[in-house]
C-alpha cells in the first residue's frame, strides 16, 4: 500500500515537473545549448561526456541548482550520442561507450547508409535513454538493493563475462585472433601501479608508465591512426556516396517492432550494469552488442553493416546513464565516470547525495527524471537538425577528411590530460594499431581487454585476500553462481560447444528412443 | 568462362591471403617468444612480492600477467599451427624479398604518414626538434596540414591553403575559447 501512494506521488511529480519545465523558456534554451555542447564533446575524439561535464561544473556555479542540473544532464546526455556520430561517419569513436558503434555503424555508412545509421543510433538512443529515466523514477530503491550486493566476486566474474565477449566481436578469418587482441589489452591495462600491493608491472623503469595506459588516447591509438593511415594511403580520391533509392529507406517503426523483446533486454542490459557502482556505459554497450550478435539469426553478418549493431550497443549505453544515476543519488556512489563528475557537481552545489537524500529533498527523483526526459527530447531534435550535415561531412573527400581528423586527435590527447607522454603513446600504439590492422586484428576486443583487464585482476586478488586465497569464495553467492555459469555458457557459445552438445544429446534420444 | 577481371580479382585475393597467412605466422613467433618472457616476468615480480609481502601466489602481483601470458602462448602456439598448415613460411623476411614486399605494401608513404605525424606531435607540445624554436599551435597546425594534404594529392594548392588555414583557426578558437583548453 505504502508503496503504490509513493509509486502515485512519483508520477504526479514527475509529470508536474516536466510540465513545469517547458513553461520556462530559459530551461529550454540551456537544454538546447547544453545538449548541442554536449554533442560537440561526444563526437570529437580525446573529448568524453567525464571531460565536458568536468568543464560545464565550473560554469554552473553560478546557476541555481535546477539550471546547473539541466545544464550537466544535456551535457552527459549529449556527449554519449554523439559519440556515435564520429563512430559512424570516421570509425572513431568519440567516447568509449561507443566504441562498439564502429563495428557496424560504419560499415553501414561505407555502403552508403549513413543516414540510416545516424537514424539508428539516434532512435536508439531516445529509446534507451527513455528507459533507464523510467527505471530511475520507478526503481531506485530496488535497483539499489541489487546493486549492494555486488562484492568482490561478482565484480570478479562481470569483468571476466565482459573480457570472454573479446571472441565474439572479432570478424577474423581465425577465431583466435579476437582472444589474442582481447588478451593483449588486458596486459595493457595491468602496465603500472597494481591496485592491491601498489606494485609497479610492465612500466620497464618508465616513470611515465607508472600511472598505467589510459583508455581514452587508446581509442584514438587503435580507432584513429589506422584509419587515417589506410585511407591516405589510397591512390583515389575516397568519397562515399550516400544511397538515397527507395529499398536502401530505413523503415525505423518495422525495425523497432521486430526488435521490441531485444531492445528491453538491451535496455534492462544498460540500466543493469550502468546501476553497478563503477563499471559505467563503455560495458554496457559491449555486453548488449554482444547479446545482439547471439540473438541474431545473421550472426555472420554482424561487422559488415548490420542495423542491431548499431541499436544494441546505443540502446545500452544510453540506458545506462539512468543506471548510473540510481547509486550516486540513493547511495553517493557513482555508476560511471560522468557520473562520478556528477556527483562532485553536486557537492559543489551543497546537495549531499546518499539515502537520506530521497527524505531531505524528495523532490529530486521526479526532477531528474523530467530533466532526463526532455534532454532525450532535445537529443533528438538536435540530432534531427545534424543528419543533414553529417551526411554532407562524407560528402567531402576522405583524403581531406582525414588530416583534419588527425589534428583533432592530436588536440584530444592533449586536452585529456595535456600530458606530451600521451601523445607518444598515441603515435607508438597507433603504429601498433596499424600493423594489427594490416593482420586482420580488430582493434574493439583489445579495447575490452584494456578497459576490463585491471577490473578483473584486482577483483579477483581482492576476493582471494579476503577469503584467505579460498578459490571456492569465487562461486559461493548466488549472484557470482549466475555470473559465473554466464561466463561458462559465453565460453561453450563461442566454441560452438553448445550445438555440439545439443546434436549430441538428440543423436542419444533417437537411440534411445529405438 | 572467367573473365579476365574475376582472373585477376582471384588472383589478388590469394596472394593477400598468403601474406596474411606469412604474416600470422611470423607473428605467432613474436607471441610466444612474448609471453614466454612474460612468463618469466611474471613469476619473478610474483615471488619477489611473496617474499617481500608475504603475498600468496594467487595473489601475488603477477598473477594475473602469468595467467594472461599463459594463454597468449597457447593461442600462439595455434595460430603458428594454423598458418603453418596452410604454407607460411619466414622466407618473405629475406632481403631481396623483403624489400619487395615493402614495396608492395607500400611502405614508404606508410613511413611517410607516420613522420608527419610524429613531427607534428613534437612541434605541437615541444619545439621544433634540434632547435629551441617554439611553434605556435595554429602554425604548425596549418603547416602539418598543408604538407600532408599537398603531399598525398588529397586537394590543390589553393584549396589546401584554404582547407589548413581554416582548420587550424576554426580548432584553435573552439578548443582555446569555447571549451578553454590551453593551446600552445
Amino acid at each position: 500500500m505504502g508503496y503504490s501512494i509513493s509509486f502515485l506521488s512519483t508520477i504526479t511529480d514527475f509529470m508536474t515537473f516536466s510540465w513545469q519545465f517547458l513553461l520556462d523558456p530559459m530551461n529550454l534554451l540551456l537544454m538546447f545549448g547544453s545538449v548541442f555542447v554536449g554533442l560537440m564533446f561526444g563526437v570529437l575524439p580525446g573529448l568524453s561526456a567525464t571531460i565536458g561535464i568536468a568543464l560545464f561544473t565550473g560554469i554552473t556555479y553560478g546557476f541555481t541548482l535546477d539550471k546547473a542540473l539541466v545544464i550537466l544532464f544535456g551535457v552527459y546526455i549529449g556527449a554519449i550520442y554523439g559519440g556515435s556520430v564520429s563512430a559512424i561517419l570516421i570509425n572513431i569513436p568519440g567516447t568509449g561507450s561507443a566504441a562498439a558503434t564502429c563495428l557496424d555503424g560504419h560499415p553501414l555508412a561505407m555502403r552508403g547508409e549513413t543516414r540510416n545509421a545516424n537514424i539508428l543510433a539516434r532512435v536508439s538512443s531516445l529509446i534507451g535513454t527513455l528507459f533507464g529515466m523510467l527505471i530511475f523514477i520507478f526503481f531506485t530503491p530496488i535497483m539499489t538493493k541489487i546493486a549492494l550486493q555486488f562484492t568482490s566476486p561478482e565484480f570478479f566474474w562481470l569483468a571476466l563475462f565482459g573480457i570472454l565477449i573479446c571472441g565474439s566481436v572479432s570478424n577474423s578469418d581465425v577465431k583466435v585472433k579476437g582472444w589474442i587482441a582481447g588478451f593483449i589489452g588486458i596486459l595493457m591495462a595491468m602496465v603500472g601501479l597494481d591496485d592491491i600491493q601498489g606494485w609497479e608491472r610492465l612500466t620497464f623503469g618508465n616513470p611515465n608508465l607508472i600511472t598505467g595506459i589510459p583508455f581514452v588516447p587508446m581509442t584514438i591509438a587503435f580507432f584513429g591512426i589506422p584509419q587515417i593511415v589506410k585511407t591516405m594511403k589510397r591512390d583515389d580520391t575516397v568519397r562515399i556516396v550516400e544511397k538515397d533509392d527507395a529499398e536502401s529507406r530505413l523503415h525505423i517503426w518495422k525495425l523497432i517492432r521486430k526488435n521490441f523483446l531485444n531492445i528491453l533486454r538491451w535496455g534492462c542490459i544498460g540500466v543493469g550494469i550502468g546501476a553497478i557502482p563503477g563499471v559505467g556505459e563503455n560495458i554496457a554497450a559491449w555486453v548488449a552488442y554482444d547479446d545482439a550478435k547471439k540473438h541474431s539469426p545473421e550472426r555472420s553478418k554482424f561487422g559488415k553493416g548490420v542495423y542491431e549493431g548499431v541499436m544494441a550497443p546505443e540502446t545500452a549505453n544510453n540506458a545506462a546513464i539512468g543506471g548510473a544515476v540510481i547509486p550516486l543519488i540513493s547511495l553517493g556512489i557513482p555508476g560511471s565516470p560522468p557520473a562520478a563528475m556528477l556527483l562532485a557537481a553536486l557537492m559543489l552545489h551543497g546537495i549531499k547525495v546518499g539515502p537520506l537524500l530521497s527524505i531531505e529533498h524528495p523532490e529530486i527523483i521526479p526532477e531528474l527524471g523530467g530533466i532526463i526526459l526532455w534532454g532525450t527530447i532535445f537529443l533528438f531534435i538536435v540530432g534531427l537538425m545534424m543528419t543533414r550535415f553529417m551526411v554532407a561531412v562524407l560528402r567531402v573527400s576522405q583524403k581531406i577528411l582525414m588530416p583534419v581528423i588527425a589534428v583533432l586527435c592530436v588536440v584530444g590527447v592533449f586536452a585529456y590530460n595535456n600530458n606530451s607522454f600521451h601523445l607518444v603513446l598515441v603515435l607508438f600504439f597507433g603504429l601498433i594499431g596499424y600493423l594489427f590492422d594490416k593482420m586482420g586484428y580488430s582493434a574493439a576486443p583489445l579495447i575490452l581487454g584494456l578497459i576490463l583487464g585491471n577490473l578483473a585482476d584486482a577483483f579477483f586478488r581482492r576476493a582471494l585476500y579476503i577469503n584467505d586465497g579460498n578459490l571456492l569464495s569465487l562461486v559461493n553467492r548466488p549472484i557470482s553462481v549466475i555470473f559465473f555459469l554466464a561466463c561458462v555458457f559465453t565460453i561453450l557459445n563461442q566454441f560452438n560447444l553448445i550445438n555440439y552438445l545439443k546434436k549430441q544429446l538428440k543423436k542419444l534420444y533417437t537411440q534411445v528412443k529405438r | 568462362m572467367e573473365s579476365n577481371f574475376e582472373v585477376s580479382g582471384k588472383e589478388i585475393e590469394k596472394t593477400e591471403t598468403r601474406k596474411s597467412r606469412e604474416r600470422d605466422y611470423l607473428f605467432s613467433w613474436i607471441l610466444i617468444l612474448g609471453s614466454l618472457a612474460l612468463i618469466v616476468y611474471a613469476n619473478l615480480i610474483s615471488f619477489r612480492a611473496m617474499q617481500l609481502m608475504g603475498a600468496s601466489y594467487y595473489t601475488a602481483p603477477g598473477f594475473a600477467i602469468m595467467f594472461i601470458s599463459i594463454g597468449l602462448l597457447v593461442m600462439g602456439i595455434y595460430l603458428m599451427l594454423v598458418s603453418r598448415k596452410r604454407g607460411a613460411t619466414l622466407t618473405w623476411l629475406l632481403p631481396g624479398r623483403l624489400v619487395k614486399r615493402l614495396k608492395e605494401d607500400q611502405f614508404d608513404k606508410t613511413l611517410l604518414i607516420f613522420s608527419y605525424l610524429g613531427l607534428y606531435m613534437v612541434v605541437f607540445f615541444d619545439r621544433i626538434p634540434f632547435t629551441r624554436i617554439r611553434v605556435p599551435f595554429w602554425l604548425s597546425t596549418f603547416v602539418f596540414l598543408y604538407v600532408t594534404l599537398r603531399s598525398f594529392k588529397a586537394a590543390g594548392h589553393k584549396a589546401s591553403l584554404a582547407i589548413s588555414i581554416l582548420t587550424a583557426g576554426l580548432v584553435y578558437y573552439i578548443f582555446r575559447y569555447l571549451i578553454g583548453v590551453p593551446l600552445p
